[in-house]
């Protein structure tokens, strides 16, 4: 609990002067950015222009390159010149991260896939022998609910659509209790339907749960429709930040021209 | 081009040459003594299956000297797959282990089987050993590389919640890879039971034994009962390996 009120007092994340290089190729230079906590913010920009590498970063899943600055999420370092804090999976339980290609456990049921959000706080010989505690076990089935899966609790994640699928990926943040999403393109791959299906359980986890949610999107009009700031990023430095109002024809066309 | 060609040709005339005259290949002598093995031949006929109960038991035991051996290489290919596998471990451990299972495969399992009957005398036990030694090696190569070709990205959620690396493993890696294992686990049962008669007839146990005694004492009508048998249960063995895998596949 006290890092959520830890986090509610400052920024929910502070990204402080950090570039990323991939074999010699630099892919973000020199990135400052503050998200107060509870925002909605859309990062957009040109395939390339390192939108889901920062999204890694901020998630430790990434390092940044040595000689630079550091991350600090919810008041705790995430990484700090190119090491990764070490009590990053103690912070990483609050971060919740939703992925392109929705990344469930094919061959595990949908149930099993909501429950790996408690993995975090649950004792590895619990999760073996399905001694969940029973709160996290009804979090999962709310969860599911929640999502409109209820019915599919059962059923093999690798068996449902992609829109299926990535409301699962939901459900596991949600039984993870994160109080920050990074959401990376989640809706890429989805027909307009699951789109905006998607979409709204995303919006509603910040405006009813409060938690802050940073996303990547390609699509404009979402950005537009659904965040309250955007960030442009553009061959990896940050060429836009302000309100959907001022991110119009003129700065899209800035941003996203070759 | 086609001289690269003939040259080849020429290299493996004089590769095939060299090895026959090394291993005494003489085609002539199959036909100079023909009487001698059509004689030979009708020895076998009929099969006699006077003791067919001491086969039985014999060939029951074979297969379950196979069941223990795969049985207990499992259990140590587990963790042998896991900590061989690049992208769970680094290289500082999933070198030795990887030339440590070299070591187990390299050794064929009769050899293993003859130094076992040293260790813990005659009998199908020395034969569980040897099997489960070799298999081990073999088991543990495939399933460190069916763990290489996961989907990683599961994985890395799973990591994304703050899970520890042995959540990671057991939720990420081993449900992609469960179903892969068990296949190649019925295929190395499948070759067990063949590899299970041969270490019988050093002494370890099984139909092995009986198959070396009657070749020994020149009862080849029996001998070809216990080929027919041996046959048989490699067959069924097959068959039902073939059926199982089909089901999980």
């Amino acid at each position: 609990m006290s890092l959520y009120r830890r986090g509610m007092d400052s920024d929910a994340i502070r990204i402080s002067d950090c570039s990323k290089s991939f074999g010699g190729h630099r892919i973000l230079t020199q990135i400052s950015l503050r998200i107060e906590s509870g925002e909605r913010v859309a990062i957009v920009g040109p395939s390339g222009s390192g939108k889901s590498t920062l999204l890694r970063l901020i998630a430790g899943l990434e390092c940044v390159d040595r000689n630079s600055g550091d991350i600090v999420v919810l008041g705790h370092p995430i990484q700090t010149r190119g090491r990764i804090s070490k009590k990053i999976r103690e912070v990483r339980t609050r971060i919740g991260v939703i992925f392109q290609q929705y990344n469930l456990v094919g061959p595990l049921s949908l149930l099993t896939n909501a429950l790996l959000g408690a993995a975090g706080r649950t004792p590895v010989w619990r999760m073996v022998t399905g001694r969940i505690m029973p709160s996290d076990l009804q979090a999962a089935r709310d969860a599911l609910s929640i999502v409109g899966l209820s019915d599919h609790a059962l059923q093999r994640a690798s068996t449902l659509s992609g829109g299926q699928q990535q409301r699962g990926a939901i459900a596991r943040v949600l039984v993870q209790g994160a109080h920050v999403v990074l959401a990376d393109e989640p809706v890429a791959a989805l027909d307009v339907e699951s789109c905006g299906r998607v979409m709204r359980h995303l919006v509603e986890l910040n405006e009813s749960r409060g938690v802050t949610l940073l996303i990547t999107l390609h699509q404009l009009d979402l950005a537009r429709r659904h965040c309250h700031r955007i960030v442009a990023l553009k061959s990896g430095k940050i060429v836009f930040d302000g309100t959907p109002e001022s991110f119009d024809d003129a700065v899209a066309q800035q941003v996203f021209a070759c | 081009m086609s001289g690269v060609r003939y040259l080849w040709m020429g290299l493996t005339a004089l590769l095939v040459t060299w090895a026959w005259n090394g291993a005494d290949i003489q085609p002539m002598q199959l036909f100079a003594n023909a009487d001698n093995i059509l004689e030979y031949g009708a020895d076998f006929l009929p099969p006699d299956f006077t003791d067919w109960r001491l086969y039985a038991r014999e060939t029951i035991t074979t297969v379950q000297i196979a069941i223990c051996g795969t049985f207990l290489a499992v259990i140590a290919a587990v963790p042998f797959g896991l900590l061989s596998a690049e992208n769970v471990v680094p290289s500082v451990i999933y070198q030795p282990v990887r030339r440590l299972m070299d070591a187990c495969r390299a050794i064929n399992e009769m050899v293993f089987a003859m130094l076992f009957i040293v260790a813990v005398g005659l009998g199908p036990f020395a034969g569980v050993l040897a099997l489960a030694v070799t298999t081990a090696g073999t088991l543990g190569k495939l399933f460190a590389e069916a763990v290489e070709t996961i989907d990683s990205q599961p994985v890395l959620a799973i990591r994304a919640t703050g899970a520890s690396r042995l959540t990671e493993i057991i939720f990420g890696v081993l449900p992609q890879v469960t179903q892969l294992w068990a296949s190649y686990v019925l295929y190395r049962f499948e070759a067990n039971v063949r590899s299970a008669s041969v270490v019988g007839m050093v002494g370890a146990g099984g139909i092995g034994v009986v198959l070396v005694e009657v070749i020994k004492g020149f009862q080849y009508a029996q001998t070809s009962a216990v080929l027919i048998i041996l046959i048989g249960t490699v067959t069924l063995t097959d068959l039902f390996s073939a059926y199982v895998r089909k089901r999980i596949a």
